[in-house]
């Protein structure tokens, strides 16, 4: 600090340097804006700031954000750094009601004052409120969550093996791997290390959840411990959230305390309130599915015995219809006699039938049969034949007689020329009688032959020897109008060979088969 | 009838817990409807006792095995947690010193 001159007035061209304690001072420019940012700066340091932002325009090429925020009275423009950019967890757009968290900086080349955001903040609601609210709005309109999101999958029974996403050295492993084990000794859990919170966590999060894919695990927890609401944003990030909508094998999110809830809860298949509640919910009691074993096992030897035991009593009811088989035997022995002599007795009775019956008719073919014709009419004519020797012999006796008789009374009434007429006409006599015994003789034989030589002819064997051919049908009826047979019939013809004796039989015949092509029928 | 005397499809070896008590489930339904003959119900019994078994087996002959998945290009080469958590606890530089959970 200089004294003052002269008089007690100022002097303008003192220092610029010199306060302005001695009078007006002339400063330049950088000097004021220095002196001012000096004061200030320091001044406010810390200040939160609220106001309405305008005039947002995005990131430029090296990713700051310039706008300004105003009220109805004042702007003051706020910058925010690239390297904070990222942790803004809400979109900025004008209108929208802002806290600046910051502090206050003179740029000295525009001589401008603004507030340097370190976090910024929507005012009335939380940044990650609003964030979520936005995040959640765009994940359910692409279906990763709400309604319209993949069906939840059920979890394995008993998993082969459990994949674990979360930090190696947290609480939450220890807890789960604690209640896992104590559930189920021999379970299996591949762990898969990710930090769970601060920057590059959804990051480590998501390729965690891609590692383990590529492994035999059938389920997959994604668990950390409690922690503020930032600590747990990770599981509010949108690759995060998207990797477990995604993924292959059911998800069980276990983030914080019960009621802390993360979007990644809703795209798990299973929200568990805590890792130990996850363990509970993935890894089954050992000693409960034994027991439930134990209570299949009894079911299926029950289920078995009750079998058995239904068949035991058909088997039981069996035995006792069941009588010795020996004695059945002898009952079906005796009914099997019996039965055999009533059959043979019907049988003999229709042999008898049979055979009396054959005879009968064997008598009656006999008796039609040509020969046996021309044997009784040859006995017919031999009756006749010894009939008319009789009747000769009895009429020459008689006339014998007389002629004795005659003779005798000749002798006795008249002499020679009488007696030799008397012989005369006699042996005339006697040559007329021979003769016609003879003729009548001749007659009868005539007579017989023609009548054997006529029954002959209507033999129809006969007549088939002379060429004709019987027309017989398929079932062994004679064909006898042309009307009756059928186009396309097969017909029998049954010919004798010419010549073929007194004697032939329609066995003796050969057959010719046709088929009808045509009928004509008689006039 | 002769639908309920088809046979339960056994499980494959490699199919795990579920699929087994699934099996037997419908071996223990068969079984208990009462409508197998004698010959189809032993077999049904086996099968089912068999399924027991197996399920036993996948909990008592479970192999415990706690690994960590590494880091890696493959990314399935594991080590025993215990061991490794031992290892790199001390000197866990690429941990948050201070996370709590």
């Amino acid at each position: 600090m200089r004294r003052d001159g002269p008089g007690g007035q100022p002097d303008l061209f003192r220092s610029p340097t010199r306060p302005a304690a001695a009078g007006p001072q002339v400063l330049t420019v950088g000097a004021l804006t220095r002196h001012v940012k000096g004061l200030l700066e320091p001044a406010f340091g810390r200040v939160l700031v609220r106001g309405e932002v305008t005039g947002y325009r995005g990131p430029n090429t090296r990713g700051h954000l310039y706008f300004s925020i105003k009220d109805a009275e004042a702007l003051v423009d706020v910058k925010v750094w690239a390297s904070t950019a990222p942790r803004l967890r809400f979109e900025l757009r004008d209108g929208l009601e802002v806290t600046v968290d910051g502090r206050l900086e003179i740029y000295a080349p525009s001589g401008r004052y603004s507030l340097i955001a370190q976090r910024l903040e929507p005012s009335g609601h939380g940044a990650q409120a609003l964030a979520l609210a936005q995040l959640r709005e765009r994940l359910e309109a692409d279906g990763v969550i709400g309604p319209g999101r993949r069906p939840v999958r059920p979890l394995p029974v008993l998993p082969r093996r459990v994949g674990v996403v979360t930090s190696r050295t947290g609480a939450a492993l220890r807890d789960f791997l604690e209640v896992a084990t104590a559930r189920h000794p021999g379970v299996s859990i591949l762990l898969a290390d990710a930090r769970v919170q601060g920057e590059g966590s959804a990051q480590e999060v998501v390729r965690a959840l891609e590692r383990l894919q590529a492994t035999d695990v059938d389920v997959i927890v994604v668990t950390r411990g409690g922690g503020s609401a930032e600590d747990l944003w990770t599981f509010n990030e949108e690759p995060v959230v998207r990797a477990i909508a995604a993924c292959r094998v059911p998800v069980v999110s276990a983030i914080g305390h019960e009621v802390d809830v993360t979007l990644a809860d809703f795209a798990a298949d299973v929200r568990a309130a805590t890792p130990s509640a996850a363990a509970e919910r993935v890894v089954p009691a050992a000693a409960e599915l034994l027991r439930a074993l134990a209570h299949w096992r009894a079911r299926v030897q029950k289920a078995a015995e009750r079998r058995l035991l239904l068949d035991a009593g058909r088997v039981e009811v069996l035995r006792r219809r069941l009588v010795d088989p020996r004695r059945l035997l002898d009952g079906e022995r005796l009914r099997l006699a019996d039965a055999s002599d009533a059959l043979a007795q019907v049988l003999r009775g229709q042999l008898r039938e049979g055979r009396e019956g054959l005879a009968r008719d064997a008598e009656r073919l006999q008796r039609c049969h040509p020969g046996a014709r021309l044997r009784a009419d040859r006995a017919v004519l031999a009756e006749l034949r010894g009939r008319l020797e009789r009747a000769w012999a009895r009429g020459a006796l008689e006339r014998a007689e007389g002629l004795r008789a005659a003779q005798a009374r000749l002798v006795r009434r008249s002499p020679g020329p009488a007696v030799a007429e008397a012989g005369a006409g006699l042996s005339a006599l006697r040559e007329r009688l021979a003769g016609a015994g003879r003729a009548q003789w001749d007659g009868a034989r005539h007579r017989l032959e023609r009548s054997v030589q006529a029954l002959h002819a209507l033999s129809p064997l006969a007549v088939m020897a002379r060429g004709y051919a019987v027309v017989f049908r398929v079932d062994g009826t004679v064909l006898r109008r042309a009307e009756a047979a059928q186009v396309g019939e097969a017909l029998s013809l049954r010919l004798l060979p010419p010549g073929a004796g007194e004697r032939a039989t329609l066995a003796d015949a050969g057959e010719v088969q046709v088929t009808v092509a045509a009928v004509r029928p008689a006039r | 009838m002769a639908a309920k005397e088809k046979k339960t499809a056994v499980p494959a070896e490699g199919e795990g817990y579920g699929e087994v008590v699934k099996a037997l489930e419908a071996v223990v339904q068969r079984l208990e409807s009462g409508e197998l003959s004698l010959e189809a119900s032993l077999e049904a019994f086996e099968q089912g006792i068999g399924l027991v078994r197996r399920g036993e087996r996948l909990l008592k002959d479970a192999e415990r095995r706690v690994e960590e998945l590494l880091a890696g290009d493959g990314g399935t080469k594991t080590v025993p947690l215990a061991s490794r958590a031992a290892a790199s606890t001390p000197a866990s530089s690429d941990d948050d010193e201070d996370a709590p959970f």
